[in-house]
């Protein structure tokens, strides 16, 4: 079957069986080196990629649900402003995943910070408590116990800071 | 790698008379309905696999699967909605337990692929917001393909299930395809839901139950509860109802006891054995519903 996708800003089009999970075309057909997931399907959270906006889990997509799609992995999404919010998060708390779920983590990240930024554009934002439920949800998805779910909430929470601080700097130069 | 396997032929329909004529030309070829996929693609022999998957008929492109539509006394939900979107728009009419059985289903990024039919049709796995659907009494529509047109057909929820719960779609309906849902907006004065284990990762070890009640002064009424096995199908019996709603509450620990003996012998006599832990998680759930039965009661 012939799949036609936008990978990390290239236009491709590869011939594919139609069946082949998205994590296993992204290794073996794209070569693309942040993605390590092994567990065929099993949920181990390790194999998250932003589809068309959206953090996924590789290893759920098959390859006829990708046809005309936008695909993010780490390796592109790492030479982005957004992506310098969450670094400078890590930082600023000392806390970093492990080598294993750092893409994975760190695009799960990026994923609540677009979604609550969407609520907040729709003046549709939680509440702090339904907000925080949904975090530990989230973190329980990757199979990792590097961070804590603690940990994780702080630094999705100072990211989210970060953004709003790059957003408001480039508002307010744009105004001047 | 893996070269020599032939690539499953995709059909994409784009309405519901594609999706028939489609079917009654490949007779009984196809094997897979594809709607959020989620739960095809995390088993272990998906890919790469000889035998599976020969021809795959993919939802996503029919329109018809995705609208939702209320009014004062229902919600009529696309089988393609994903349960988030159902989380979301729902969450201030439906009954709570359906909600909180869809939450603890899996994380969001999950539940935004994980489509409400699909989660009604999977076949040997039982889901606890498919038991919900049961217990609130929900209704589908069903498309049953038929030469040159196809049939509509409303029925209970419950009827896609044995009496064991064990789907059984395909048996009294070949080919047919949920297309919507129709789901009550009602109140009930107690509404119970819990879960433990991941009924995706360990269907083994994970069990849910669901309990919807309206209380009048003298105790329960219309008491309906459903325990749900992911690997073996769930236990909705008018019997166990009635046992429940007979309780004098507040409920000591000896009639407690006796409840849960009636449902693990009824569970025993009916699906079978099942594992230690399951057991272990069912009494521990049944003493924390009666419990919030008691303060419920308690509090009237």
């Amino acid at each position: 079957m012939r799949v036609e996708l936008v990978v990390d800003g290239k236009t491709l089009s590869l011939n594919v069986s139609s069946d082949k999970p998205l994590s296993a075309l992204l290794r073996e057909n794209v070569e693309i080196k942040s993605l390590n997931s092994c567990c065929n399907g099993n949920i181990c959270g390790n194999c998250i990629v932003l589809l068309d906006g959206k953090a996924v889990l590789s290893c759920l997509v098959p390859a006829f649900n990708v046809k005309n799609s936008t695909v993010v992995t780490f390796d592109s999404f790492s030479k982005t402003k957004e992506y310098r919010d969450i670094e400078s998060a890590y930082a600023t708390l000392g806390i970093e995943p492990c080598q294993n779920c750092y893409a994975s983590k760190t695009l799960m990240i990026e994923n609540i910070l677009r979604r609550y930024e969407e609520s907040e554009l729709e003046n549709n934002k939680k509440s702090e408590d339904d907000f925080i439920s949904e975090l530990l949800h989230e973190n329980a998805l990757i199979k990792c116990y590097c961070m804590d779910s603690s940990s994780f909430i702080a630094v999705v929470m100072e990211s989210l800071n970060n953004r709003r601080k790059r957003k408001n700097n480039v508002h307010r130069t744009k105004i001047s | 790698m893996y070269t020599e396997l032939r690539s499953p032929n995709v059909h994409e329909p784009k309405t519901v008379g594609e999706y028939s004529d489609t079917v009654i030309n490949y007779k009984g070829n196809i094997n897979s309905l594809w709607a959020g996929g989620t739960f095809i693609m995390s088993r272990k022999d998906f890919y790469p696999s000889p035998t599976t998957n020969v021809e795959i008929i993919n939802l996503k492109d029919i329109e018809e699967l995705y609208r939702l539509q209320r009014n004062d006394r229902y919600a009529e939900i696309g089988s393609m909605v994903s349960l988030n979107d159902i989380a979301q728009l729902g969450k201030n009419i439906f009954p709570k337990t359906i909600i909180s059985a869809i939450e603890h289903t899996a994380c969001r990024m999950l539940r935004e692929r994980i489509s409400i039919g699909g989660t009604l049709c999977t076949q040997g796995f039982t889901s606890s917001v498919a038991s919900v659907l049961v217990l609130l009494d929900t209704a589908v529509e069903l498309i049953i393909p038929k030469r040159r047109n196809y049939a509509r057909k409303w029925l209970h929820a419950s009827r896609l299930y044995d009496k064991n719960g064990r789907l059984t779609l395909n048996t009294n309906y070949k080919n047919a395809l949920v297309s919507k849902l129709r789901i009550a907006i009602q109140n009930f004065d107690f509404e119970y839901f819990n879960t433990t284990g991941s009924p995706m990762i360990e269907p083994e070890a994970s069990v849910s139950l669901a309990t919807v009640a309206k209380l009048d002064q003298n105790g329960i009424a219309n008491t309906r509860i459903i325990i749900t096995f992911p690997s073996r199908g769930f236990v909705y019996n008018r019997d166990i109802d009635n046992m429940l709603g007979s309780l004098q509450l507040p409920a000591d620990d000896i009639r407690c006891k006796e409840v849960e003996k009636f449902i693990l012998a009824f569970i025993r006599d009916n699906i079978g054995k099942i594992t230690p832990i399951q057991e272990a998680r069912l009494k521990g759930m049944m003493n924390d519903m009666i419990m919030t039965l008691n303060q419920h009661i308690l509090t009237l």
